[in-house]
C-alpha cells in the first residue's frame, strides 16, 4: 500500500473543530479538542522544546525520515487534568498536525495561528533514573503516563508468526516483533519487584497499572502460557502490596473462564480487559486475522461475558480501534453504516455488562494499513457520545479504564461529570 | 475577566480561622454547597484549594465547571462575623506532577497517611463583594429606600410595642 500523501485540501472536505463544537453542545468542548488532537496529532515548535527539561519531564526519542534525532515531550496534560496520549514520533502527516507551542509565556496547543489550550508535559517518575541490581534501567522494567505505570511482560506476539495474519493496524508486530525463546522475550521478574520497591517509594504519583502485551498461543491449552506470564508477573508486582487487590488492569488476548478464574484467584489483579478491536465479525475477520482463526469472535464475545462473571460488572472491558471499520478497501463505505454496526455490537456487550471504549486509530507507518486515511472528527464525537450514552444506560462506570487510568478512551473520559 | 483581590480579602481567605465554603452546580442544575478549608490565594491572585475525593459531588461538579464554562461561589466568613462572596470560574486543576506530589505529602502529613488527594484546583476571581449583613443592609437599603415594611417609617409613638414594654426602634 502506497505512503499516503499529505492532501493540503483537508480542511475543506471536513467540518472543522469549531464547527463540531458548535453541533454538539452537550459535550465539553476540551474533550472534542482532545479527540481531535488524538486523531490529527501534534507538533513541538522549537520554543516548545525549549521548555523540555529531561531532568523533569518524560522525553520520546526518535529518528525521523532524514534519520536525525529528535527529543520531544512524551505527551501532554490539559487544563481539566486530562491527559492527551499523543506522541509526535507517531503523529501522521495527512492531516495538519496540533502546533505546540509557546505563547504569551505559556505552553499552548494550537492550530492556524489560534490557541486552543494552555497544555503542560508529562513529569516523569523518581525511578525513572535508577537502575535495577541487574543493571536494567527501571524505566525499561515499567513504563508510566501521569498517574499510571505499565508493565509489558513480553515483547512479542504470535500472530505476526504467520505473515498476514498480525492485526493490519498494529505498528509493533509488523516490525518482527516476535518469540525467539531467549530469556531476555520475557520481562525479569527479579528486576519488575525491584522496580515496583522503588515505584511505590513516590507518594502520589500513581492510582493504577496495566499490563498488556502481545498475544501467546502456546502451552497445554490455548493462551497458557500467556496467561501464566501475566500471573507470574502480577504475583512479583503484589509482593509490595499490603491488601490481596490493588488498583490493576490486564489486557490479554480472550482467556477462557477456568484460566479468568486462575487470574483472579492468584493475583492482585482487579479489572480486566480483552479487545474485540473491530465490532463486525467479516471485518474482524479481514482487520485481525490471526486472532479470527485462534479464537472466533463469538467465543471472544463470550469469554469477555465469562469474564463479567469472574470480575464483575463494571470491571471488565472491551475496545475498538475505532476508525479500522472504515479502512479500504474491505471497511464500511460510509461512517453512518460503520455507527450503525459499532452501536449495535456495543449494546450486545453492554447488555452483558462489559464496559465500551475506543481507542483513536493512529495509521502507523509500520501497519500494514499504513497510507489510510482516518475518518472524521464528526465520526468520532458520534462514536463517543454513542458510546458513553451505552454505557450509562447500562449502569456501566469507567473507573476501571478512567481519564486518570488511561486517558486514550473518550467515551470513558466523559464519566467525570 | 479577572478581578484583583483587595489585601483585607486576600488575608480573610488565607486565614486559617475563617470559614470557607464553596456552591458549586452539577450537570443536572443541583446546587451543591461544601466546606472547604482549603481556599487560599495563590502567588497569581487565583484562588486554590484541594479536593481530597475523586468521586466527590463538588469534584464532579468542578468538571462541569471547566468543562462548560459554569460558575463557582465561595464564601468566607471571617472570626469577627464578616462574609465575602467571590464568584468565579475555574481555571486549571492539577492532578499529577511536582505540584500535586508536593500537596498530595502535605495533605497526608497533616490529616493522616490514609488520606488522598485528588486534585489542585485553581479560580479565576470575577466577581467579589462583602455580603456582611450590615453593609448589605446599608447598600441595599439605600438602593431601595421604600422596599421596607411600613412600620417602619411611623413616628415612634405608634410603632409596635414588644415584650420588654419598649417601643422597637
Amino acid at each position: 500500500m502506497a505512503q499516503l500523501e499529505f492532501d493540503s485540501e483537508w480542511r475543506k472536505k471536513e467540518e472543522s473543530l469549531e464547527e463540531i463544537i458548535k453541533k454538539y453542545p452537550e459535550l465539553p468542548p476540551i474533550a472534542i479538542l482532545e479527540i481531535d488532537a488524538h486523531r490529527r496529532g501534534v507538533f513541538y515548535t522549537d520554543k516548545a522544546l525549549e521548555r523540555l527539561d529531561e531532568s523533569v519531564h518524560q522525553v520520546t526519542e526518535y529518528t525521523l525520515r532524514d534519520k536525525t534525532q529528535r527529543k520531544v515531550p512524551a505527551s501532554l496534560t490539559l487544563r481539566d487534568g486530562s491527559h492527551l496520549v499523543v506522541g509526535e514520533d507517531f503523529t501522521k502527516t495527512s492531516r495538519d498536525p496540533y502546533l505546540v507551542d509557546v505563547v504569551d509565556g505559556k505552553i499552548v496547543l494550537t492550530d492556524q495561528g489560534k490557541v486552543y489550550e494552555e497544555v503542560s508535559y508529562w513529569e516523569k517518575p523518581a525511578f525513572f533514573d535508577k537502575v535495577t541490581s541487574r543493571g536494567t534501567p527501571m524505566k525499561k522494567v515499567i513504563a508510566a503516563r501521569p498517574q499510571r505505570y505499565s508493565i509489558q511482560p513480553s515483547m512479542f506476539c504470535h500472530f505476526w508468526e504467520c505473515a498476514k495474519d498480525g492485526c493490519k493496524y498494529c505498528s509493533y508486530g509488523s516490525k518482527g516483533v516476535k518469540y525467539h525463546g531467549r530469556p531476555d522475550d520475557l520481562i525479569n521478574l527479579q528486576d519488575v519487584e525491584e522496580t515496583m520497591r522503588e515505584l511505590v517509594k513516590e507518594p502520589g504519583r500513581f492510582v493504577g497499572v496495566i499490563l498488556t502485551g502481545g498475544s501467546i498461543l502456546t502451552g497445554p491449552k490455548l493462551c497458557e502460557d500467556e496467561l501464566q506470564i501475566y500471573i507470574e508477573v502480577l504475583q512479583a508486582m503484589g509482593t509490595v502490596f499490603k491488601t490481596k487487590k490493588w488498583p490493576s488492569q490486564v489486557n490479554s488476548t480472550a482467556l477462557d473462564k477456568e484460566q479468568l478464574q486462575r487470574l483472579y484467584d492468584q493475583t492482585g489483579l482487579t479489572s480486566y480487559t480483552t479487545d474485540l478491536e473491530v465490532f463486525d465479525d467479516e471485518l474482524y475477520k479481514w482487520v485481525c486475522p490471526g486472532k479470527a482463526k485462534a479464537i472466533p469472535q463469538a467465543e471472544w464475545k463470550k469469554r469477555l461475558f465469562d469474564a463479567v462473571d469472574v470480575f464483575g460488572k463494571g470491571r471488565v472491558d472491551t475496545g475498538l480501534v475505532s476508525g479500522v471499520e472504515l479502512a479500504k478497501p474491505n471497511g464500511f463505505k460510509s461512517e453512518e453504516e460503520a455507527l450503525k454496526k459499532d452501536f449495535e455490537t456495543a449494546e450486545e456487550m453492554a447488555s452483558h455488562g462489559v464496559l465500551l471504549k475506543h481507542d483513536i486509530w493512529h495509521v502507523g507507518d509500520n501497519s500494514i494499513f499504513r497510507g489510510q486515511l482516518t475518518p472524521s472528527l464528526d465520526y468520532y464525537v458520534r462514536l463517543t457520545k454513542g458510546l458513553y450514552e451505552i454505557n450509562q444506560k447500562y449502569g456501566l462506570s469507567g473507573d476501571m479504564d478512567s481519564y486518570r487510568k488511561c486517558g486514550m478512551h473518550p467515551n470513558i473520559n466523559l464519566d467525570r461529570i | 475577566m479577572s478581578v484583583q483581590l483587595e489585601k483585607k480579602i486576600i488575608e480573610a481567605i488565607n486565614d486559617p480561622a475563617s470559614v470557607k465554603v464553596i456552591a458549586t452546580v452539577s450537570k443536572d442544575g443541583v446546587v451543591h454547597v461544601t466546606p472547604k478549608g482549603s481556599i487560599t490565594v495563590d502567588e497569581e491572585g487565583r484562588i486554590r484549594f484541594l479536593e481530597l475525593l475523586e468521586k466527590s459531588q463538588t469534584q464532579k461538579n468542578l468538571v462541569y465547571s471547566i468543562w462548560f464554562d459554569k460558575y463557582v461561589a465561595i464564601n468566607i466568613i471571617t472570626a469577627d462575623k464578616k462574609s465575602y462572596l467571590i464568584k468565579g470560574k475555574t481555571l486549571k486543576t492539577v492532578n499529577s506532577g511536582k505540584e500535586f506530589q508536593d500537596e498530595y505529602v502535605a495533605v497526608q502529613k497533616k490529616l493522616g497517611y490514609d488520606i488522598d488527594l485528588s486534585a489542585i484546583w485553581f479560580v479565576d476571581v470575577e466577581e467579589v463583594s462583602e455580603q456582611t449583613f450590615e453593609v448589605r443592609r446599608e447598600i441595599l437599603e439605600t438602593a431601595y429606600p421604600y422596599e421596607k415594611h411600613v412600620d417602619r417609617f411611623a413616628k415612634d409613638e405608634y410603632r409596635f410595642e414588644n415584650k420588654e414594654g419598649g417601643i422597637r426602634k
